[in-house]
């Protein structure tokens, strides 16, 4: 049998590098794969590279041993461990770079092809690596695919690290050309094992000179999964610090936003203004974060946000969670502000603080690019910021590696308030999983399960853009500001019509099968060439229907604008929509708004406002500080048009058409937000689900998006969910909530074989509700209470005039009353009752809340009992409360 | 019974199935959804038949339509001038619960015999 690939079908996924790598090194590392992924063109290419089991064999010819022969069954060609000397001959004889000698065991190790099973063709989710009988098919496909692909590009790799000059003159002749590029590749990607740093050559970069670097020890840690360490970055003193993770931590808050929200808890008091140095952003990933629980892509920003003036988080997907956790870390405190610009560099042990200050004032893809050329390594993972942070803008995002955006309650201001531009990652230590052969299983069971799901092919087409036509069908798309729920032209603006007209290839985070990033692209007319990755649901309406735009590739346009700048598309959208409906109220005169005109659906003048926003200029000055701020200082009644709630604007959910979305945006812990407690099972009313997930007992209102009824308990169980789920680095879209396949059995059991910890369901949910309490505490301490728990008041009093939700307002207050109630958070304050937090073992937090009262001992310990007060997880080092307050 | 009218509108990976965004379809009354989805396999085939209709000709569970913008009561019947939204489900979903087998003798480094 042989393995054949196509290109054309590889989403980038790296689903097939780390099964194998799980499956034969038994680490999960794209490095210790026995096959290659070949990436260039802004991940336009992907291509798997496979062992081609050849029929003339150049490895076996060159081993003077003969320690490679072919199995008879499988036709596999193995290396006989007992012959093999390690003397690499095979690995240099191999034209594709697909044998190599792994340095610990000095055995040269290939592809066996799994014993006839082959993994990696088995767990690709696209048939993009397929097995075949016939050796010539296997090749000629394969290999066609590789030379075409170096006949396009012969610049695939270099590109990047700009070798490219080198490879042409060094090389002559077309099979020599990929050979020696392929080997380049390799030794890049799979980095042989035993090397102490496995990342590409000492980098130069020339003119980002090194104001502190650190080589971080290692540390022992109990649970798998966890990386074990973690950085402190403190900004003002260019100081590097590495510590050991905290057992009692991960524990209790499992890593994540888990985390991050008692980090934040415990460093950042209410006196600290958001955008000073004493702000602390937390970067972080999750102990399943770059396992293959699908989908373990993402990294969380946590720190006080700007924008609201309290809790703030912000999530992306990509492969930046992933690779710091494979570089060692599972999470980076940045602290103070440095002097001048600079960026973190992250390269497994070695942590450098480098002068940026040729990066700044760029945007956030050319910052990119720059960092992974002056760094030579085009695998290197970048979050960064573009203008729009740099100049403070409150809903400014962080961009991460390839185009994701950890968009909301303007964590790039944070960084640009530290005059921290960019956090770059290489990892190439890989994460290793406590119960290797059960947590293989389940992982390859859960990716079945997830691509026999049956959302999954709607998704996989279409992505989140693929809820738009549908959410106008149920009047849920706000048009024009909130006006209305509907969307007269939601033909033009749609995922079908996103999909006819500018598809250009699917496009996966780390390891998920789901795929449901897509790269499009504008052909022609005068957004020609426009290219654009991460484009969601919510940008189609934020720069679509939101301010009544059909025009879609202006849509591309404004997205890809909005991800360079560094904004939040979100709340871009709507501050736009907010000045277009001032100006069709008469509340706002062209000379207020620098001429432009205002009127609906003006795409040039949402373009021109994106850039004056990112730079503060006129008009862009006054929404660069969000509706919230906006309003207030315009006044003139303003406030009623702003769609926001605790100050962050409103995402596109009209809750007057999905009650549970309502209450969602009011009681989300980083204002408003429809991810927190993200209920998806009534969007299209999903009664399977929902007698799977609650039992009969609760239908059919659970499901019916205009019931209240069990709303309140849909939207806990949800954000105590969506908690954990943030926590462990997994993703909303990739089976948990968009795709409901994973719920709290699964995300218990996952943990529990990748981390070797004890988790049950019960210590989950409690985990999960411990989290999300201490960020609902950390508002009341920032005086959030129930009064700030509402929506803007146009969906409380204004009936919706669309489709089926015609005539209905939020019923907000009804389902508040028995959200508090579920919650045991007093309900004529909100605030949660002491009881509750001492029963979830937050005791400092019930002294903080309730200093009046005496503090009392309990029972219980760890994630499963709930610690003592004596037992819960320590404020960590170096974050004493001393370093805050501002001299 | 009288023949009825009814507008289909389809969505997703349907409207590509079908080939066409919208339509009017007539069949003779009384109709249910399902009345209805089964006449849209004979005219359509089994282009649109394989996301309707399982293996065994159940209405397929990821399969979701709308009567005048509402999910349609257990004992819907479809009425003359009727609008249909139809699409594949894009939110909420379970597969059927897949039984892992693992081999016993299973011990690594190849997954031999883990069968799915």
């Amino acid at each position: 049998m042989y393995l054949q690939v196509d290109g054309d079908k590889c989403t980038g996924c790296q689903i097939c590098q780390n099964f194998c790598a799980l499956n034969h090194a038994e680490i999960i590392a794209p490095k210790r794969a026995r096959l290659l992924l070949l990436r260039g063109r802004g991940d336009e290419i992907t291509q798997p590279l496979t062992c081609q089991q050849c029929a003339e064999a150049w490895c076996a010819r060159a081993c003077p041993v003969q320690a490679i022969h072919r199995d008879a069954q499988t036709g596999a060609l193995l290396v006989d461990e007992s012959a093999c000397t390690g003397c690499g001959a095979c690995e240099r004889a191999c034209p594709f770079g697909m044998i190599v000698v792994n340095q610990e065991t000095k055995l040269a190790e290939k592809c066996d092809l799994c014993g006839g099973d082959p993994l990696c063709a088995k767990m690709c989710p696209t048939g993009a690596i397929t097995v075949v009988t016939d050796p010539a098919e296997a090749q000629t496909k394969s290999r066609e695919g590789v030379t075409t692909l170096f006949e396009q590009l012969p610049n695939l790799l270099f590109e990047i690290t700009g070798e490219k000059a080198e490879m042409v003159a060094g090389n002559r002749g077309k099979k020599k050309g990929v050979t020696a590029l392929v080997d380049k590749i390799r030794r890049r990607q799979m980095a042989r094992p035993g090397r102490a740093s496995a990342s590409s050559p000492e980098p130069t970069l020339e003119g980002f000179k090194v104001l502190a670097s650190l080589v971080a020890p290692t540390f022992p840690f109990r649970y798998q999964g966890y990386a074990g360490r973690y950085l402190r970055i403190n900004l003002t003193e260019y100081r590097i610090e590495a510590f050991p993770l905290d057992e009692k931590l991960a524990e209790e808050f499992l890593g994540g936003n888990g985390i991050g929200t008692k980090i934040l808890w415990d460093e950042v008091p209410p006196e600290v203004e958001p955008l000073s140095p004493e702000n602390k952003l937390i970067v972080s990933a999750g102990p399943l974060a770059g396992t293959l629980i699908p989908n373990g892509s993402r990294v969380e920003f946590i720190a006080k946000s700007p924008l609201t003036g309290i809790y703030g988080d912000a999530n992306a997907g990509g492969f930046f969670g992933p690779e710091l956790k494979m570089a060692g870390y599972d999470f980076i405190i940045c602290e103070g502000k440095a002097p001048r610009p600079v960026f973190l560099l992250i390269q497994d042990d070695r942590v450098e603080l480098r002068d940026a200050l040729p990066l700044w004032g760029k945007e956030t893809l050319e910052t990119e690019l720059v960092i992974q050329k002056a760094c030579g390594d085009d695998q290197i993972k970048v979050a960064s910021i573009g203008p729009a942070g740099e100049n403070l803008v409150r809903f400014a995002a962080i961009n991460v590696t390839p185009q994701r955006s950890a968009a909301r309650a303007g964590l790039g201001a944070v960084m640009g308030s530290k005059n921290l531009k960019a956090i770059a990652v290489r990892g190439t230590k890989g994460v290793r999983v406590a119960k290797r052969q059960e947590f293989l299983a389940f992982a390859m069971e859960s990716h079945f399960r997830l691509r026999q799901n049956e959302v999954f092919p709607a998704v996989s087409r279409f992505g989140t853009p693929g809820i738009a036509a549908l959410m106008n069908l149920i009047g849920r798309f706000p048009t024009k500001n909130f006006q209305q729920g509907h969307f007269e032209y939601i033909d033009e603006i749609d995922a079908e019509a996103l999909r006819e007209k500018f598809f250009v290839k699917n496009l996966a985070c780390f390891g998920c099968p789901v795929a449901c990033d897509k790269i499009y692209r504008v052909n022609e007319g005068e957004f020609a060439g426009t290219t654009v990755k991460s484009l969601e649901y919510e940008t189609l309406n934020a720069f679509g229907a939101g301010v009544y735009n059909a025009n879609l590739a202006a849509i591309i346009k404004g997205n890809d604008l909005a991800d360079r700048l560094g904004l939040d598309t979100i709340s871009a959208g709507r501050v736009i929509s907010f000045a277009m409906e001032l100006h069709e109220k008469g509340l706002l005169t062209p000379a207020e708004a620098d001429g432009l005109d205002l009127t609906w659906g003006n795409y040039q003048t949402v373009l021109n406002l994106l850039h004056k926003i990112a730079y503060r200029k006129g008009f862009g000055n006054l929404l660069a500080e969000g509706v919230r701020r906006a309003a207030l200082a315009l006044g003139r009644g303003a406030e009623y048009y702003a769609m926001e709630v605790k100050g962050q604007e409103l995402a596109a959910q009209d809750g007057r058409a999905q009650q549970s979305m309502g209450l969602a945006h009011a009681t989300s812990s980083r204002g408003a937000d429809h991810l927190k407690a993200f209920p998806t099972i009534d969007e299209t009313g999903y009664p399977n689900e929902g007698r799977r997930r609650y039992g009969e007992a609760y239908l059919p209102e659970i499901v019916d998006p205009l019931s209240n009824k069990y709303k309140a308990f849909l939207v806990k169980d949800g954000e105590d969910y969506g908690a954990v789920i943030d926590s462990l680095g997994n993703c909303k879209s990739g089976g948990t909530f968009v795709m409901a396949e994973f719920y709290w059995e699964d995300m218990a059991r996952a943990l529990e074989l990748a981390t070797g910890m004890p988790v049950s369901v019960e210590s989950l949910k409690r985990a999960g509700e411990r989290i999300y309490n201490l960020q609902r505490a950390y508002n009341v301490r920032h005086g959030i209470t129930r009064r700030d728990d509402t929506l803007p008041r146009r969906l409380l009093t204004e009936p919706s005039p669309s489709q089926r939700a015609k005539g209905h307002v939020v019923r907000l207050e009804i389902m508040l009353e028995e959200y508090y109630r579920l919650r045991r958070w007093d309900p004529a304050t909100g605030i949660p009752t002491r009881a509750k937090l001492i029963e979830l073992g937050l005791p400092d937090v019930a002294a903080a809340l309730y200093p009046e009262v005496e503090p009392i001992k309990v029972a219980g310990s760890g994630v499963d009992g709930g610690p003592t007060s004596a037992q819960q997880a320590p404020a960590l080092p170096g974050g004493g409360r001393k370093a805050i307050g501002r001299d | 019974m009288d023949e009825i009218r009814v507008k289909i509108r389809y969505y997703n990976l349907l409207r590509e199935a079908a080939g066409r965004s919208q339509e009017e379809v007539a069949l003779p009354g009384p109709a249910t959804p399902r009345d209805l989805l089964l006449a849209l396999v004979q005219r359509h085939g089994p282009g649109l038949g394989r996301w309707f209709l399982t293996a065994n000709g159940e209405v397929s569970r990821g399969l979701r339509l709308f009567v005048n913008g509402k999910p349609p009561d257990r004992d819907q019947v479809l009425e003359d001038g009727d609008e249909i939204a139809i699409f594949m489900a894009i939110s909420g979903g379970a597969a059927k619960k897949i039984v892992l087998v693992p081999n016993p003798d299973w011990s690594g480094p190849t997954l031999g015999g883990a069968s799915l």
